[in-house]
């Protein structure tokens, strides 16, 4: 899958872009760059809908924390909407769950105010 | 994954990394075939360049291959010099890397920016570039103008789309090439960016994995009362940036680290060196291993911004009978201790190291009474595609029974090859202390066998 092929939805300075099924080795730089172009359009938030990610090892943690720091450095935020994903305990382990705001859907992130 | 990219997977497919020497071959039928105008000289021509191509694959370096190409790509356009730069992408800058006729450029390590002069152009642009009549005054390259050269040809080395490199052609009387002299010195460029690429990937990987080989313990340190064991096996073929570590501490305390760098090949394994060299200064200075991590963040965040990395580090005190860990997004160690069923052992996971974190880092200490063992690892040891990472460590942990600690990696390392197949590379280092409560060890009885 290359980056052109991932779902983007703006909503105002709002974007959603769609996680693959599996991140992994094979598709990471994808997502990585996939994020960084978004974040290059200065969004006020990126949500990340994970909502459908069965599988994300740590090349996927490390896009995710990449595209973290460019957002944030830009004044933006990066959240996950992430659902009953089996990804959520790899994002406990590796403490981004501490810095990347959780929503349990898309519709809940969209719904919440940008900021801190 | 790493940003870098191209150089860690300088190509789609594997099977042209595996034998690249018949890739090419069966690029240049497929030319032949498909090119039925192509000049019969021309096709000769052509397979000089690949004789060339074939005979560096069986055993030389990239300098070797392009210095027997450049002076081949000579002959065979009648050209006075050629010459070939390849990319430095740290520097952007085109380095002089083979030439014939024209061999003071190698001999004075020409560098020049990408956008200028001929070879800069020719890089910037991706596309051959002619100059029948060289401006003297717009030549930076001083050597280019002392031998008085009169008309240049160049193409770029390109790469799944990519310029790494240009080789161009010399004459020292005026010369007006031809398009055919352009699509020769094309299909050369591109047969040596072929072979340069994979070469390149040949030598990271076997680069790769003897830096890896080289920083992780020779040998475990010997302590009295404590018994180690270690793994590491590459993910499919290739050097991740997974390693360990085990030290003994001025205090006479033993430090076990294990720990994941982003990213794969020479570049991870070279940051791991640099991650491993500043851990063991730091637990020179302090014994917490929250500590130690606080101070590995400080380091990475102002020297290596870019770099991201799980570590655990777990400090055993000196009669051995506690041990306090702290981790920076690393998974939990398992934990056996006698009488009780083995398990991850509860605590705080902080940030891993690489984003900014406002938040200090924790340490937990748990009691580890005789023939206690803790298990570190990394991630691919447990995970698998569509069962959730607890179900791994669940698994993990339902093998890990008191026993030698060699006996218990030979059997983790199986029973968890056969539960999820590896595809990223695995570090298991496993801890145990002696069952039977001997004396208690002093400072003196603590020492290494490396």
């Amino acid at each position: 899958m290359t980056a052109a092929e991932f779902d983007v939805r703006w909503t105002g300075r709002h974007a959603v872009v769609t996680m693959p099924a599996e991140i992994d080795l094979t598709n990471s730089s994808s997502v990585d760059s996939v994020l960084s172009t978004v974040a290059g359009q200065h969004p006020e938030v990126i949500t990340a809908d994970m909502t459908g990610t069965l599988f994300c090892d740590s090349s996927g943690i490390h896009a995710l924390a990449r595209a973290h720091k460019l957002v944030t450095s830009d004044g933006g935020e990066l959240r996950l909407a992430i659902g009953a994903s089996l990804a959520r305990r790899v994002l406990e382990f590796t403490g981004l769950d501490q810095v990347l705001p959780i929503y349990a859907d898309v519709r809940q992130s969209l719904a919440a105010p940008p900021g801190p | 994954m790493t940003r870098t990219g191209r150089l860690d997977e300088p190509w789609s497919s594997s099977d042209f990394v595996a034998d690249p020497g018949k890739a090419v071959r069966l690029l240049l039928e497929n030319e032949s075939r498909a090119s039925p105008a192509v000049p019969p000289d021309w096709t000769e021509k052509l397979r000089g360049i690949q004789s060339i191509i074939d005979r560096a694959l069986s055993g030389l370096d990239p300098q070797e291959l392009l210095v027997a190409l450049v002076e081949r790509v000579r002959d065979a356009l009648q050209a006075d010099t050629a010459a070939v730069l390849l990319l430095d992408r740290q520097s952007g800058q085109l380095v002089a890397t083979a030439a014939s006729g024209l061999e003071e450029e190698v001999q004075q390590g020409v560098r020049i920016q990408i956008g200028r002069g001929f070879a800069g152009r020719i890089a910037a642009e991706g596309r051959p570039v002619i100059l029948n009549e060289v401006d003297h005054t717009k030549v930076v390259n001083p050597i280019l103008l002392t031998k008085g050269i009169r008309s240049l040809m160049g193409a770029p080395l390109l790469a799944d789309g990519a310029v790494i490199g240009v080789l161009h052609v010399g004459t020292l009387s005026p010369r007006t090439f031809t398009n055919t002299d352009v699509d020769l010195l094309q299909l050369a460029a591109d047969r040596a960016a072929m072979a340069v690429q994979a070469l390149t990937a040949n030598l990271d990987r076997a680069a790769a994995s003897a830096l890896q080989r080289s920083l992780l313990p020779a040998a475990l340190p010997f302590v009295k009362d404590m018994q180690m064991a270690a793994r590491y096996v590459p993910g499919s073929g290739n050097v991740g940036g997974d390693w360990y570590d085990v030290l003994i501490l001025p205090s006479g305390e033993l430090c076990a680290v294990i720990g994941d760098v982003a990213g794969s090949g020479l570049r991870a394994a070279a940051i791991m060196g640099r991650i491993r060299s500043a851990l063991r200064a730091y637990a020179l200075e302090t014994s917490d291993p929250a500590d130690i991590l606080t101070r590995l963040g400080h380091n990475m965040h102002y020297f290596e911004p870019d770099v991201l990395v799980t570590v655990l580090c777990a400090v055993f005190s000196p009669c051995l009978d506690r041990v306090r860990i702290s981790s920076a997004g690393h998974m939990p160690p398992v934990l056996a201790r006698p009488g009780e069923p083995a398990g991850p052992v509860s605590m705080v996971s902080d940030l891993l190291i690489g984003v900014p974190a406002e938040r200090g880092r924790h340490g937990t200490a748990i009691g580890f009474p005789p023939g206690a063992m803790l298990c570190l690892y990394t991630d691919g040891l447990v995970e698998r595609r569509d069962r959730p990472i607890d179900d791994g460590i669940a698994r993990l942990s339902a093998v890990l029974t008191p026993s030698d600690p060699e006996t218990v990696c030979a059997c983790v390392m199986a029973a968890m090859a056969d539960w999820s197949p590896h595809s990223d590379d695995v570090a298991l280092l496993i801890v145990r202390r002696d069952p039977t409560p001997g004396s208690e060890p002093d400072a003196a009885s603590v020492g290494s066998t490396a």
